[in-house]
């Protein structure tokens, strides 16, 4: 297992961290290593999401929250991004990742269309946006080998509402699970995504793709 | 899932790698648009002045940072939804992620200073990063 640090280089404006034991080089954006004894080798991402937190403590509240490292290296700065990107108008969007390939759905997109059902390459993907907490996830829309077709119900204050055409069951957008009483449904798999600023997606994945209806 | 992913790689790659759970957020207040005007060229002998794609890469701020200039979170505590509640703001941004049912926030207020959290979950190593 690699131990990571990072001293604040960077590469086409994402950061670029080191391996404690050999001292090679990877890039945030892509997980990939560019220089040292694991060139070429890219670390796995697990799904996270990008959320507020009155959103994440209401659709789990049995969440656990990393508290205030002991060890204070500078102050903390509270909310720097957000005034810098608001500034600046940066443009975000949910850059998702299936089977090799990766595409990005630009939030402006999705505000309109809080539900997009596509494809990526052939693997059918479910992309859902939350307006009010500006929460994108994206699902694996098969369940049981059987493509679920899903529509919009409503946008609630802290959900998407989403029920199968099939069999009219609701769903929680943003969590996958089915709204019954039935525990054993099985949920929707996340899938792996990361926010990203629209205008360095193709920086990162030259052959990366965006969404655009 | 996930455990199976890890693992999976593990033998693909022949090594056994972190698992990163990374989030990119491009635009670092210190770094980013603001390239030109703090950033500089690596200092000499790095290793990377021969590849011409390397040549890129540079380190932000007003002056060459130390090795661990970012004090990696090594071993996080957490607290319960309730106990965080009292010093958080509802609108604060979180990173979120579930691991074999467990449920974890990262509040990025505390992310900015430090980037990079280590932490593992039933055996599966993962570097969450901002």
């Amino acid at each position: 297992m690699l131990e990571f640090g990072h001293r604040g280089w960077l590469l086409d404006e994402s950061f670029v961290f080191f391996d404690r034991e050999f001292d090679s080089l990877w890039v945030q954006a892509t997980g990939v290593c560019i220089q040292g004894k694991f060139k070429g080798e890219q670390l796995a991402t697990i799904p996270i999401t990008h959320t507020t937190w009155k959103e994440w403590r209401t659709l789990h509240p049995e969440s656990l929250v990393l508290a205030k490292p002991s060890y204070q290296v500078e102050r903390y700065r509270r909310d720097a991004y957000e005034r810098l990107y608001a500034e600046r108008g940066t443009q975000f969007g949910l850059g998702v990742f299936v089977a090799g390939q990766q595409k990005l759905y630009p939030l402006e997109k999705l505000k309109t269309t809080p539900i997009v059902t596509d494809k990526i390459g052939d693997t059918p993907v479910l992309v859902v946006f939350h307006p009010p907490s500006k929460t994108a996830v994206a699902f694996d829309p098969m369940i049981d080998d059987r493509m679920v077709e899903f529509e919009l119900v409503e946008v609630t204050e802290f959900d998407v509402i989403l029920r199968d055409s099939n069999d009219n069951t609701f769903w929680s957008g943003l969590t996958g699970r089915a709204q019954t009483s039935d525990d054993t449904r099985p949920r929707l798999r996340q899938l792996r995504t990361t926010q990203f600023v629209t205008g360095n997606w193709l920086k990162h994945f030259s052959d990366g793709l965006i969404y655009d209806p | 899932m996930t455990g199976k992913f890890v693992v999976l790689l593990a033998f693909a790659t022949g090594i056994v790698v972190a698992c990163i759970a990374y989030w990119y957020h491009a635009a670092f207040p210190d770094s980013s648009q603001a390239t030109v005007s703090i950033a500089r060229p690596l200092p000499k002998n790095t290793g990377l002045e021969s590849d011409p794609a390397l040549n890129r890469v540079i380190h932000s701020g007003p002056m060459a940072r130390p090795r661990d200039f970012f004090r990696v979170i090594e071993r996080p505590t957490y607290r319960s939804v309730h106990e965080a509640t009292r010093s958080m703001t509802d609108d604060e941004i979180v990173l979120g992620l579930e691991v074999d049912g467990q449920f974890r926030a990262y509040p990025i207020n505390y992310l900015n200073d430090h980037e990079m959290v280590r932490e593992e979950f039933g055996g599966l190593p993962l570097q969450i990063t901002w």
